[in-house]
């Protein structure tokens, strides 16, 4: 009984605000007076820099995320940094890192390349908060594979890269794809460090997420359309990394047997 | 299961004693971000006379702050960078008397102290490639400085060199301290005596005043306090004008 109570103000109380964004959208009629042309700029140059980001991720995390899987190391501990940083220092450091004075940043200039108010720089900080959670997600599933196989297939005469390409990839690709989801998301997501860092200009640097901060006193009806959109989105993906992260385990478990 | 039951109450229990000490008032004071430091003084001044008061403050763009009070937020003192915020609380209903000018500012054109850019005077900030900073429009700092760069034939050139658009006047200097940003134009007072040795200030003998207004959302004496000479020694002293 008070389990139940409990739970129901747990789900109530999650449930809540996205429900308040849907109501106060139909109440307003708000799609009718939003501003269409800063939404439509900030969900371009959303999907566009996550893309770009999500192709890094991709490129830099899965070598890294199979190491960590291999050769268990305390690099993983160091990986996972940025998942429990508050945005503001992620931002932060990356203007000390990238910014005009900062370590690199510096050295950048001399080179004729200024990072901060860019769209590159939106990029950094998204792959910067995003490539943790795909990691982490990857090497689970590469994890996962018994080692039985893979040694199966080296004793049948495969190479390392055989076995990566016949074996391992065809296992763990619903945690990659599980993790890239979740990576998007967190990237999709990206706030603080993206202001403090990229900064706020519309069709450059302004992703919806700061559009959502940056017209809420002038255009509440816009910044409501637009957070509307990102809880679709949220949802969206919540259900496809859930639907994968269950099949990719039914896979493994079925290759063991 | 119990045990449980017991902490949520617990747990209850101790966030509504955040909320009220019951022998402490507390005035709630909503005011525009360039008044930070001088608020804080105030508030520290007003609280050694009225022992029984706790000043709570919150700190954002005049237009943000507007916003959330008009969506509700609890507010008992509402410190306006501009006039046009405060009308619309005045439209709403929401506020106790009448307002009041309780102080002015002047504008001020920054630069990083090493001014990689070489800006001197206003029309500088049209040469291309010149990274210029200002705040989200409906920010007051934003409105002032249209107001100036609309004098200037430059206009459109300035507007075009515009890096990003901040969310208030503190972020709009933060962003010129650390060096990222070639100029903005701010309020004189937030040149702050800690900002000195990263930003040089070059005073604008613009014809445009920024215009503080407070006014009281519920009855209470902060609102008179900042009114008072006391109260206007403190502003001047971190570099207002008299009303």
């Amino acid at each position: 009984m008070l389990r139940n109570v409990l739970t129901t103000i747990a789900v109530t109380f999650i449930i809540i605000p996205a429900a308040a964004l849907l109501w106060r959208s139909v109440e307003q009629n708000a799609w009718q007076s939003t501003s269409v042309e800063a939404v439509q700029a900030a969900l371009f140059l959303s999907l566009f820099t996550s893309f770009i980001s999500m192709l890094i991720i991709l490129i830099l995390g899965t070598p890294l995320a199979y190491s960590l899987a291999t050769r268990p190391s305390w690099i993983s501990a160091v990986i996972e940094m940025p998942i429990v940083l508050p945005p503001a220092v992620a931002g932060l450091g990356l203007l000390m890192a990238f910014g005009r004075r900062g370590i690199l940043g510096r050295w950048l200039l001399e080179i004729g390349v200024s990072l901060p108010f860019s769209t590159a720089a939106v990029v950094i900080a998204q792959i910067f908060v995003a490539i943790p959670f795909f990691v982490r997600t990857a090497q689970v599933g590469f994890e996962a594979i018994p080692v039985t196989l893979k040694e199966a297939a080296t004793v049948d005469g495969a190479n390392a890269n055989a076995v990566f390409r016949y074996v391992t990839l065809p296992l763990a690709w619903r945690a990659l794809l599980a993790g890239m989801l979740i990576a998007w998301a967190r990237a999709l997501g990206e706030f603080g460090a993206t202001i403090l860092f990229a900064g706020n200009l519309q069709g450059e640097t302004q992703t919806m997420p700061l559009l959502v901060f940056a017209i809420l006193e002038r255009d509440l009806n816009a910044a409501i359309w637009t957070a509307l959109i990102l809880v679709g989105v949220a949802m969206l993906v919540v259900i496809l990394s859930r639907w994968l992260t269950s099949s990719a385990r039914a896979l493994v478990l079925e290759a063991d047997q | 299961m119990r045990p449980s039951l017991h902490l949520l109450l617990l747990i209850l229990l101790l966030l509504t004693s955040c909320q009220s000490e019951p022998d402490k008032n507390e005035i709630a004071v909503f005011a525009a971000s360039s008044l930070t430091d001088s608020f804080n003084e105030l508030a520290t001044a007003f609280e050694a006379n009225h022992t029984d008061t706790e000043i709570v403050f919150n700190f954002a763009s005049s237009s943000q702050l507007a916003a959330q009070i008009l969506e509700g937020a609890r507010a008992d003192v509402f410190a306006s960078a501009n006039e046009q915020q405060m009308q619309l609380l005045e439209e709403a209903g929401l506020v106790e008397g009448t307002s009041h000018i309780f102080a002015t500012n002047r504008l001020v054109l920054i630069t990083p102290e090493d001014n990689p850019a070489d800006i001197q005077q206003v029309h500088d900030l049209a040469r291309a490639n010149t990274r210029f900073v200002t705040a989200v429009r409906g920010v007051p700092i934003r409105e002032y400085t249209e107001t100036l760069l609309a004098e200037y034939t430059e206009y459109d050139a300035i507007i075009e060199n515009i890096v990003s658009e901040e969310a208030n006047v503190r972020q709009v200097v933060l962003k010129v301290a650390l060096g990222e940003a070639d100029a903005a134009i701010v309020y004189a007072t937030d040149v702050t005596a800690d900002l000195t040795d990263q930003i040089r200030a070059i005073q604008l003998d613009a014809p445009t005043i920024p215009r503080y207004h407070i006014a009281s959302l519920n009855a209470n004496a902060f609102t008179d306090f900042v009114l008072s000479d006391e109260g206007q020694a403190i502003l001047q002293k971190w570099g207002f004008d008299a009303p």
